[in-house]
This record gives C-alpha cells, structure tokens and sequence, in this order.
C-alpha cells in the first residue's frame, strides 16, 4: 500500500521510448501564468450562476424552482469542473524533458494526439533566449530556440520559465557530450 | 401516454448524459495517469475523481429531489402570468 502510494510523492520522471541508463535533468511545462489565467476564466464562469442564483433566490423560492436552478447548478459544476481539469490535462502532458543525452518535446494536441520529437546533445550548435512584452519579463519566462546542425528547423520551448537557467543547463549538458563545443 | 413518453425521453438523454461524462472523466483520468510524467498528472487524476465523484453524487441528489409534475405545473403558470402580461399591455 505504501508503495503504491509512493506514485503520488517521489518521481524517477520516467516517460515513453526511456532509454537503459537515462537520466532526466529537467520536466519543463510552459509557465503556469497561462493555466491560472484559464482556471480564473473558469473560476469566473462558475461564480456568474451562483452570485445569480443568490440573486434571484427569493423569486427562485417563490415559484418553486429552486430545486431545479440547484440541479442545473450542479450540471453546470460538473461541465466547469471537468472542463478545467481538460485544461490541466493538456497543459500537463505539454511537456519538454531534458535528459543527459536528448531533449524530448512532446506536444499534446488534444485526447489521443500527440507529437514527439527529439534532439541529441551532440546535434545542438546554438541556443536563444527570447523574452517578449512585460509580462515575461516579470514573470521571468520566455521562448528558448535551439538550433541544430544544418538546415534542420529550430526546436522551440515555448513560454519556459527561467529560460536563461534552462539554456545554461543545456549547453553545459551539450558541452559535455560535445568537447569541442 | 404522452407523460410516459416525456419521461422515457428524459430518462434516454439522462442516461446517454451520464455515460458521455463518464467516458469523457474515464479518458482525462487515463491520459494523467498513462502519459503524464512525474507525480504532478498522477495528483490530478486523484483530484479530479474525487471531485468528479463527490459531484456527481450532489448532482444525483438533486436530482432525486426534483419533481417533475410540480414543475409542470410550475412552468404552466409561469407562462401563463407570462401571456396575461403581454395581453395586459
């Protein structure tokens, strides 16, 4: 029992195609700023039904339709709350994984589609950093491009927190695959 | 006839409902559990079928306290204080 407990507090971050011996440096998900801007939308159009039904509480009581407006409200719970958690879903499993010998994106679209891609150390050759606009510069989060050998399109993590942390990290894990570099 | 109709409709869509949620909570649950990475996903799964449980559970007893023919009744003199207003003016 205890073990099968233990999933919910320590994480060897094991994923999908885990090569013998791998060992994950960083679990990257896009800042969080964009999922509570989402949870608050949601938050809002939970609250609009309840602050309306308080409102109207008495004409509810009068006419007796308070135990219908109570089963509506409760519908209206359940789509909220599973829409929000959807949401979660989607942001949680957008994931980047940095492991001592790749960089693994792998992009959730929706239920049932995803995109991997992945990159080896010894292919990286340059990493940007880019932050836009004051709220990623408050927020210190920001685009991190990483170009590869060739005409190879840039691989992108999107709204990383503390992108010039995880560039550094980066390099010094190419470095070390890479002597040259 | 007609009110066992209504009430065999009511029942179909209810269920078809319920089903649809369940699936839809099933395949949440499945995606967290199978395909996120570390413990985060694994702690919203377990969050959000508790949740969904207790909730559909509150929704279920409400539910049970609806009464359909009182609301009937209800929504008929509804519109028809509704239908006198207009005629009124």
């Amino acid at each position: 029992m205890k073990s099968l407990l233990s999933i919910f507090t320590k994480s060897t971050n094991s994923f999908d195609g885990e090569e013998n011996g791998e060992r994950v440096i960083l679990l990257l998900r896009r800042h969080p700023f964009f999922i509570i801007i989402q949870l608050i939308f949601l938050a809002f159009l939970f609250l609009i039904p309840a602050i309306a039904g308080a409102v109207f509480l008495p004409f509810l009581s009068a006419h007796n339709i308070l135990s219908l407006f109570l089963f509506v409200f409760s519908i209206w719970c359940l789509f909220i709350w599973s829409t929000a958690f959807y949401t979660l879903t989607m942001y949680t499993l957008d994931v980047w994984i940095v492991t001592d010998r790749r960089i693994i994106d792998s992009a959730q679209h929706g239920f049932f589609s995803r995109t991997i891609s992945e990159l080896h150390m010894s292919r990286i050759q340059d990493i940007s950093v880019q932050t836009r606009g004051v709220i990623q510069t408050f927020l210190k989060f920001g685009d991190l491009h990483v170009q590869t050998a060739g005409t190879e399109e840039r691989f992108n993590f999107s709204q990383v927190p503390h992108p010039e942390k995880v560039k550094d990290e980066i390099m010094k894990l190419a470095s070390s695959q890479a002597p040259h570099l | 006839m007609d009110f066992v109709s209504t009430k065999l409709i009511f029942s179909l869509i209810a269920l078809l409902a319920l089903l649809g949620y369940w699936v839809f909570n099933f395949i949440i649950i499945y995606h967290l559990a199978r395909f996120g990475v570390g413990t985060q996903p694994k702690k919203f799964a377990v969050v959000f079928l508790l949740g969904s449980v207790a909730l559909f559970f509150i929704s279920v007893v409400f539910l049970s306290n609806l009464d359909i023919n009182s609301l009937k009744n209800q929504f008929e003199k509804l519109d028809n204080s509704a239908f006198n207003f207009v005629y009124q003016k």
